[in-house]
Parts: structure tokens; C-alpha cells; sequence
């Protein structure tokens, strides 16, 4: 598996492109409940994407909930007819749904998405939103939903707050792949494993 | 002319009225509007209240139905009881029919709707309460009978944005009743004339009444037994402890004043273990302790219970306590008109003498007790700056008005222009406020659902009802975290932590609250569940909030101060006790004169330290060190992080920086400054920060419906995150220049900043390289809140970073 710089995840043997949390839509739906935000430019969210299918040529994208950020608005057409255009070029969609993916179930028709609670690859690679609870012990995990982030020592005094993985034991978690979402600071411990996203590269806090 | 009932009353107390009282009753029987200029505790509420009364009973007019006939607007729930008690004990011992209400933010919705069903004559009230009303269906209607409003310590709220919301409300009202009295209580501040002026409007006729109350203040400083070398403002002076005790054992009752909640805490916490006698007779108060608690310790100050009450500003203002006869100041008071304010809580009898003690902190902070002597002797107080264009409180006002009864932009836009914050404001400027409301601002798309205020028979309305509820949830000026409720198991409610504070704890952790030692249990939305615990040791919550920075005019005492240490004549005790800091700060470096500026560079296990002592306040010294880095980085890229304090700068990096005098000259010449102060400030990130506030105001940020815990979550967002959208896509957006104006109208002082050069020129400058931090430098080392200054671009940082932990 490769941690992006990008804040997704890639599996290459597979060619599975896994992206968590990205809340589209989350500045509309801040408009439509009438708070004056500026309404974000969902192409440019999208292109993010496509340009990430493109450099990698992935054959699947694995969503790991959060996809939408609340109830719908006019920016789930948009990536509706998006995600149908990728079908269309041969790749499959699967969603693993998150606490945020509220939407009903009309708005997943004429979707190809796959929507599921988890996905599993091998026998043993868990993809899904939160963490399942009493796992087996030889079960990996992949999930999202928290949006890690780590405080990272600069000298002088000064720290930064950066996206990162964050590995405990057999779960790996995400960053958010979302840029409109906020972090969450994760403890430096012993079980902890950090891998903040540095620029252009993906490195191992110590 | 005679005010009867004032004179039946203080007849029968025994009393004899001030001149200043006289005059007030005279002037209000003549049916002027006015300010008055009054210490706290001398009678100032008598001088207006019974002016009120007699108005009231003089008029002709029948009132038929119920309806309010004066609002007494005081900026804190506690001073509210208290003008209560006051007016109401009046009305009783006189028998009149006079009914007197009381709304804050807790009194119950039952008692709300009976006052607004029938109103009382006069409605004791804070800013954000009128706002409410304001906010609610008819609510102008309650007000169509006033006839005076009281800004009761107005030059408290005169410098925030509350105040704002004060001169907001007055425009309405005004509007409604053309000859409405306004009368305004204020205490010694620089700018009376202004005070006056924003309250009566440009062209007024009022009346300044001075109480002149010339009122004795002893000031003491408790020195430490041995001077320490290397003052380290993380001390909170509780090494002074025995001897804080043994004032408060001299004296009947002490109020001992700290600077932050977590001060009175650890203080309380401090006194009681130390010495364990004085469990029932001392207390503690602050603004997060729930009402119930605060009222108890109030009522015990009153009947003279306790020997100390540990308290913040929470016990300024307001309340009168008889019993009182000491105060404690704890740490620096940050300001002349604050320290006064807190001398003037002991002794209210105006032939007496105010005793109050300075309690440093730190070593450095002794010499406050030299200036602040020296500010009082030359009548130094502090002017409040009010706010002006501040479209986030016009935002939330006008959504006010569309909520209760709507408006018409027209008629609200001729009186918010004739207010004082709003006096140039553009009618361009003004409907874009509108038409943020109306479609969100920016450019209308096609498929947007944004809603919020609909035309409706002329007006601007509100009809969405969860709307509504949220604006009217969201109403005020002052912006504080997320609140967490702390409940004992019997669901007794203590008060309030902030949430950052509790999401650091977990289930069986220890922290002191509210003087005593609670064991967290469980949390629950926004409630935590505590009990008693016995363990050793806890942690003491901090509250974001009431850290302020000492005012412009202190440190010009301050500065004073400073520079009489070469003054061998007439040295106060407290610069004497400061000699041998001094002499070890010439030893391992240098001691300024008045002609020099001292530059020290110090290499320690942080990084390359340069430290600078302009003396010029910390207001203008974080400006500096941002030029100076700025500056420097010119020279060599690099990213400083910054402290400033009274009397110096530090800068700090991890890379050398090679210092000569040439460099020097540089850094401190006064060419182009004004060029390097518009390229070379961070003035983006000052504007970011302050962007949290106005967001918050104008009501871009929800913080949630009370107890309904994380329900909102999907409208949680950091104004950080709304700042970068903003600069992104709408870069000329109304809120984010306010932000800008706010960093240049109140953090950055440009004249004096060019003044402080413009000095620094003629001086001598002098370089040293102590090789430890010395006495000067140690207080600005230890300084917590650190600004960064990169003069280095974004990736290039993270590029070192990268290489760094590569090597690691």
C-alpha cells in the first residue's frame, strides 16, 4: 500500500484508489442552512480526483464514507454525473458509508456506485468508514471518519499542524481527503504510528 | 429643585445627598439627557434612579395599560441583581407602585413571557437581552412607551463590541421615541467627551456631571524575601503566599484580585491547603461558576461572612460590599482605570483610604507598583477606543430586525448612519451587509439554495422559524468556545470549562473547579459529570479569554519607571528592591541609559535568540519585531518565532544570524519603514485571527442549540477554514476587510510604531553576547504566546522540514 501525498491511499497490485472524507458539498449545504459562505467550486474538488485516476490509472476507487457532506444539494448532480462519467471509462465505484452520508436512497439511483458498510480485499483487508469493533486479530483495517492530524516540531519553537496517516497496531486511518475539513490532533505515543504529509511526500514522524 | 422622595428616603437612612446626586435629580427633572461621571459605590445609581422616580410620578400622563417606562442597561448579570435590590428596596421602604423587572440571560422563560405580556415599569437588562426582544415578533411595540434609557458603566461596555450593539439598539429606540432620555453612568476614563457624544448623538445638549470624588489609594507591593535574578512569569507569585496571608489575617475582609480564572483557581486551591483554617471563610468567584454559587458568595461578602473572596473581574464592577477593606491585586492589573476600579472595591466611605496590595508575579513586575503610583499622581487613566464599522454586529442587528418585526432597509440605513460606529458607512456598504442576507452575497448562481431574509410588504422578514431560533441563540458580541456544563452526580450544576479543556481529560482524571477537587465521572453532550475526590494530584482548567495586554498607557508608567533607575534621588522602595536585578543584568550584559538600545544575541538549546529592548510597549514591540524579521530575513531567509513583552523583543530561529553594526543600522533605520511595515507584516495572519470573532458575530459560525449536544455537527466549522474560502473566492468580501481595518485600526499602531524608530535612530545602539539568557531577557524567553514570522515561502519550510526528518 502507498500513503499519498495527496491524502489518499493506493493499493497498486489491486489498482485501488481509497479516498475518505471528502464532504462534498459542505459549503453548499452551509449556504442552503443560510450562513453566507461562498458557494466552493465543485469542479475544481473534482478534478482533484480525476487528475489522482489519471497519474495512477486506477481501476477502483473505494470512498470510505463521508462522501457527501449532509442532505442533498445541487452539487451531489454534479458529482453524480462525474462518477458516471468515470464508470463509463471502466472504473468501479464503491462506497463504504459514513455517519455524514445521510442522503436517501433516490438520490443513489442511476448511481454506479457500489454502496456497502465495508469492503473487504483478500481475506483480510478491512475497508470502512469507523473502525469495526471486536475485529479478529488478523484482520487490517483501513478507515477514516476522525480526519488524524499531528503537531510536527519545526525547531525554534514552532510547530505545525499537518494531515497525516496514523497507524495503531492493525488499523490504518486516513487523513481527510477533503481540504473545506478541519483535524484532529493525534497523540504522539508508544502504539501510535504518524506519518504526516510534508509537502510532497509522506513521511514517518519519530 | 426638590426631589421629594430622595429626600423622604435619605432622611430616613440618614444620609446626606452628594452635590453630584443634586444636580443629576435637577437635571432630569428638567428633562435632559446627560452623562455621569462617577466612581463605583459612591451613590451614582441613587443619583439617576431617583431622578426616574420623580419623572415618573410628575408626569401627567395616565398609563392606562402596563408598559415600560425606563430600561437600566448594565453590562454584567451580577451588577443587574444588584441596581435590583437597590431600586426595588426603595420602592418598598417609600410603598410605591413602581414595579421593577429583571431579565438576563438566566431568568426562566416564564418569568420572560410575563414581562413581555405585562411589562414592568422599568426592565433592568443587558445589551444582548434588548436585542432579544428586538428579535422577537412585536417587540418594537415594547419599547413605544420609553422614556429613559440608563447605560449603566458605559465606559465598560464603550470599548467592545457590545458597545456597538448598545449604539445600535439606541438608534432604534431613539427612532421610536423621539424624546427619549438617555443617561449615562461612567466611570474616569480619557475620553468622557466622547463617551458622552456616541451616546447623545453628535449635536447633543447634555450634560457632563462630575462627581469628584477625590478618593485616597495607599498602594503596597509585597516583596519577596530575596530578589529573584531571573523573574519567570510562570511563578503566579505563589511563592508569595505566607505573606498574602498574613495581609488578609490583617485586615476584616480582603477581595484578592487575579488575572485569570485558572490564577483564582490554583490561588484558592493554594490558600486552602496551605492553610486549611480558613475553609468556610474563604470563597472564590469567577464568571464560569454558576449563579447559584457566585449569589452565595455574594451574599456572604454582604453580611460579612468571609475573611477573602480569590475573584477576577467578575467582582469590578457593580456590587457594593460594605464589609470590604483590603484588596489584592495579583500579578500586573494591565491597566490604570482597572487598577483603580479595584482599589475603589475597599473602603467606599470617601474620607477613608483605599489599601491595596501588588502581589508580583515575577521580578520585573515589581517596578508596576512604581508606575502605577506615578500614572495616579498625574491622573494618567486610559482612554476606550470604540469600535467603528463593525459590520459583523451590523450583520447580526439587521438579521435581529428580520427576525422580530422586520425592516426597511431605507429607514434602518438613515438611523444605523447616524450612530458613531456606522457615521461612514456607504449606502454601497450597507446593502451589501443586506445582500448577504438576501442570497448569501457574491455572485448569484443559478442553482443555489441559499436562504435567509425574504421581501415581504415592504420589509425584510425572516420566516424560516429554525432560522429564527438560531439567530436569536447567537445573539451578542462576545464570542467564547464551546462551554461544557460541569454537574455533580445529584445534577447539581457548578459551572462552565471549555470543551478544549475536557477533551483532554479522561474518566477518572482530577482537575479543581470551582475550589474544590472534582474527579471527572462521565460526560454527557455538553455536561460532565463530577464528584469530590481526594486525590493528590489535579489540574486546573484554563479559560481561552481575559488575558489582555497591559494598556498603552501603563506602559508608558512603566517606561517611566525604567528610566528613573538611574535616577539616584527619590528612588521609590520598589526600584530600590530592584537594584542588584539590574546590576547582574550591567554584569553579564549591559544596562541601557536612556540614550541607548541595547541588542543581546544569546545561543541556548532553543535555537539563536536575539532579544532587543526599545521600551516601547507591547503593542508597538509586536509590530517592530515583525519589521525587524522581515527585515532580517532580507538578509538571510530564515523563520523567526516572536515574543514580545512591556519592555522588549525576541526573536528566535534555528539557523544563526550574523549581527554587526552595519546589519544593525539596517534593521532599525527609518528608511522605507513605512513600505517594510505594509510588505513585512504578517498582517494576513493578524486578520485570520481576527476573523474569528466577526465570523462568529455575524453569524457564520453556529456553536450548536444548548443541550442538544453535537446535533449541529454537520454546520461545525473553523473560521480559519471560512477565511481561506473567503480569500479564495470572494477576496472583497465586507467581513474580510473589517478584519483588516481591525488589525490596522487596532494591533498595528502605525504612527507610534514610526515614532519608536524615528526615537531609535537617535540612539546609540549596543550589542552584546551574554552567553546565558540574562535578567532582561528571561521574562521575554519565558513568554508562552509566541507569533511566527516566516521569511521564508510556505514550501520551502516544508522542503526543510522534509530534509530534517529525513536525517533524523
Amino acid at each position: 500500500m502507498q500513503m499519498l501525498p495527496e491524502r489518499a491511499l493506493y493499493v497498486p497490485e489491486q489498482q485501488l484508489l481509497v479516498i475518505a472524507d471528502w464532504h462534498l458539498g459542505k459549503l453548499q449545504h452551509f449556504r442552503s442552512e443560510g450562513l453566507f459562505t461562498p458557494a466552493m467550486e465543485i469542479y475544481s474538488e473534482l478534478s482533484r480526483l480525476e487528475v489522482l485516476i489519471d497519474k495512477l490509472q486506477a481501476q477502483r476507487v473505494i470512498f470510505l464514507g463521508d462522501l457527501f457532506h449532509s442532505r442533498w444539494n445541487s452539487d451531489w448532480d454534479v458529482f453524480k454525473e462525474f462518477a458516471n462519467q468515470l464508470a463509463a471509462k471502466g472504473l468501479l465505484l464503491t462506497l463504504t458509508k459514513g455517519n455524514h452520508d445521510i442522503l436517501e436512497e433516490k438520490h443513489f439511483s442511476n448511481l454506479s456506485m457500489e454502496i456497502c458498510d465495508q469492503f473487504t480485499l483478500g481475506e483480510t483487508i478491512i475497508f470502512s468508514h469507523q473502525p469495526i469493533k471486536d475485529a479478529p486479530d488478523s484482520w487490517f483495517q483501513v478507515v477514516g471518519h476522525v480526519h488524524p492530524g499531528c503537531r510536527v516540531d519545526l525547531g525554534a519553537r514552532q510547530t505545525l499542524n499537518l494531515p497525516c496517516f496514523f497507524l495503531e497496531r492493525q488499523r490504518l486511518t486516513l487523513p481527510a481527503f477533503g481540504i473545506y475539513t478541519g483535524l484532529m490532533r493525534i497523540a504522539r505515543c508508544a502504539e501510535h504510528r504518524l506519518f504526516p504529509i510534508v509537502h510532497d511526500s509522506v513521511l514517518e514522524l519519530r | 429643585m426638590k426631589n421629594e422622595f430622595a429626600d423622604v428616603w435619605f432622611f430616613n437612612q440618614g444620609w446626606q445627598a452628594y452635590r453630584f446626586q443634586k444636580e443629576c435629580w435637577s437635571a432630569i427633572a428638567r428633562g435632559k439627557s446627560g452623562i455621569l461621571n462617577a466612581p463605583t459605590g459612591y451613590g451614582k445609581t441613587f443619583a439617576i434612579w431617583f431622578g426616574i422616580l420623580a419623572a415618573f410620578y410628575a408626569s401627567n400622563q395616565k398609563r392606562t395599560k402596563a408598559s415600560l417606562h425606563a430600561l437600566w442597561v448594565t453590562p454584567l448579570r451580577a451588577l443587574s441583581k444588584e441596581i435590583y435590590r437597590a431600586t426595588q428596596t426603595v420602592c418598598d421602604e417609600l410603598d410605591l407602585s413602581y414595579r421593577i423587572g429583571l431579565r438576563t440571560g438566566d431568568t426562566p422563560t416564564n418569568v420572560r413571557e410575563k414581562q413581555r405580556r405585562t411589562p414592568p415599569d422599568m426592565l433592568i437588562t443587558t445589551p444582548e437581552s434588548i436585542h432579544l426582544i428586538l428579535a422577537s415578533k412585536e417587540g418594537q411595540d415594547y419599547f413605544k412607551s420609553l422614556e429613559f434609557i440608563v447605560l449603566d458603566e458605559w465606559h465598560e461596555l464603550m470599548g467592545s463590541k457590545r458597545g456597538v450593539l448598545i449604539e445600535l439598539a439606541l438608534s432604534r429606540l431613539k427612532a421610536l421615541n423621539p424624546g427619549l432620555k438617555i443617561w449615562g453612568i461612567s466611570a474616569t476614563i480619557g475620553n468622557l467627551d466622547q463617551a458622552q457624544e456616541i451616546l447623545l448623538g453628535s449635536q447633543h445638549d447634555g450634560l457632563l456631571i462630575e462627581a469628584k470624588v477625590d478618593k485616597k489609594i495607599r498602594i503596597q507591593t509585597v516583596f519577596p524575601d530575596q530578589l529573584d535574578k531571573f523573574p519567570w512569569a510562570g511563578h503566579l507569585g505563589i511563592h508569595l503566599l505566607d505573606k498574602v496571608v498574613e495581609v488578609i489575617q490583617h485586615y476584616q475582609t480582603t477581595l484578592v484580585f487575579t488575572n485569570t480564572r485558572s490564577q483564582a483557581e490554583i490561588w484558592y486551591q493554594q490558600i486552602i491547603s496551605v492553610y486549611p483554617e480558613f475553609s468556610g471563610t474563604l470563597a472564590i468567584h469567577h464568571g464560569s461558576l454558576s449563579d447559584e454559587l457566585r449569589f452565595r458568595v455574594e451574599q456572604a461578602l454582604h453580611e460579612g461572612k468571609l475573611r477573602a473572596v480569590i475573584c477576577t473581574s467578575s467582582l469590578d464592577l457593580g456590587v457594593d460590599f460594605r464589609p470590604v477593606d483590603c484588596v489584592i491585586q495579583i500579578g500586573s492589573p494591565k491597566g490604570i482605570a482597572r487598577f483603580l476600579q479595584r482599589a475603589g472595591r475597599s473602603e467606599h466611605r470617601p474620607d477613608a483610604v483605599s489599601e491595596i496590595y501588588l502581589v508580583p508575579t515575577h521580578s520585573l513586575e515589581i517596578i508596576e507598583g512604581d508606575s502605577l503610583k506615578y500614572a495616579i499622581k498625574h491622573g494618567k487613566v486610559e482612554s476606550r477606543i470604540p469600535y467603528i464599522r463593525s459590520f459583523d454586529v451590523l450583520i447580526q442587528y439587521l438579521m435581529t430586525l428580520a427576525v422580530g418585526d422586520g425592516f426597511n432597509p431605507d429607514v434602518i440605513y438613515a438611523e444605523v448612519s447616524a450612530t458613531h460606529c456606522f457615521s461612514q458607512i456607504s449606502r454601497e456598504e450597507f446593502d451589501e451587509c443586506i445582500s448577504l442576507l438576501v442570497h448569501g452575497g457574491g455572485a448569484l448562481k443559478a442553482y443555489d439554495e441559499f436562504h435567509r431574509l425574504v421581501w415581504e410588504e415592504g420589509r425584510y422578514r425572516v420566516l424560516s422559524r429554525r432560522l429564527a431560533m438560531r439567530h436569536r441563540l447567537s445573539i451578542g458580541a462576545i464570542v467564547s468556545d464551546l462551554m461544557i456544563r460541569v454537574k455533580l452526580r445529584s445534577g447539581k450544576y457548578l459551572g462552565r470549562v471549555e470543551e478544549s479543556f475536557v477533551s483532554r481529560l479522561h474518566n477518572g482524571d482530577v482537575f479543581w473547579f470551582s475550589g474544590r477537587q472534582l474527579e471527572l465521572l462521565d460526560r454527557r453532550g455538553n455536561d460532565v459529570i463530577v464528584r469530590p475526590s481526594n486525590k493528590k494530584k489535579g489540574t486546573v482548567p484554563s479559560w481561552m479569554g481575559g488575558r489582555f495586554a497591559i494598556s498603552p498607557d501603563l506602559g508608558e508608567a512603566i517606561r517611566h519607571s525604567l528610566k528613573s533607575i538611574g535616577d539616584r534621588r527619590e528612588v521609590s522602595p520598589e526600584i530600590a528592591f530592584l537594584n542588584p536585578l539590574f546590576q547582574e543584568q550591567q554584569t553579564v550584559s549591559k544596562l541601557p541609559n536612556q540614550e541607548e538600545l541595547l541588542v543581546e544575541q544569546i545561543q541556548t538549546k532553543y535555537g539563536y535568540h536575539i532579544f532587543i529592548y526599545p521600551f516601547d510597549g507591547k503593542f508597538v514591540h509586536e509590530g517592530m519585531a515583525q519589521v525587524i524579521a522581515f527585515r532580517l530575513s532580507q538578509i538571510r531567509p530564515a523563520t523567526f518565532s516572536i515574543a514580545t513583552n512591556e519592555y522588549g523583543i525576541e526573536l528566535l530561529t534555528d539557523v544563526p544570524i550574523p549581527l554587526d553594526m552595519d546589519i544593525l543600522a539596517q534593521l532599525f533605520s527609518t528608511h522605507s519603514l513605512h513600505q517594510d511595515i505594509n510588505f513585512g507584516i504578517n498582517v494576513r495572519e493578524m486578520a485570520r485571527r481576527r476573523f474569528r470573532d466577526i465570523a462568529s458575530i455575524a453569524g457564520l459560525i453556529f456553536q450548536g442549540f444548548p443541550g442538544k449536544g453535537m446535533k449541529s455537527a454537520h454546520l461545525q466549522a473553523n473560521s480559519g477554514l471560512f477565511f481561506s474560502v473567503f480569500e479564495d473566492y470572494e477576496p472583497g468580501h465586507i467581513l474580510l476587510r473589517q478584519a483588516y481595518d481591525e488589525v490596522f485600526d487596532f494591533q498595528l499602531e502605525e504612527g507610534r510604531m514610526q515614532q519608536a524608530f524615528d526615537r531609535i535612530a537617535a540612539h546609540k545602539i549596543i550589542l552584546t553576547h551574554p552567553d546565558r539568557l540574562t535578567p532582561f531577557a528571561f521574562p521575554i524567553f519565558a513568554e508562552s504566546f509566541r507569533e511566527r514570522y516566516t521569511g521564508e515561502d510556505w514550501q520551502a519550510k516544508l522542503e526543510r522540514l522534509k530534509l530534517r526528518m529525513l536525517n533524523e
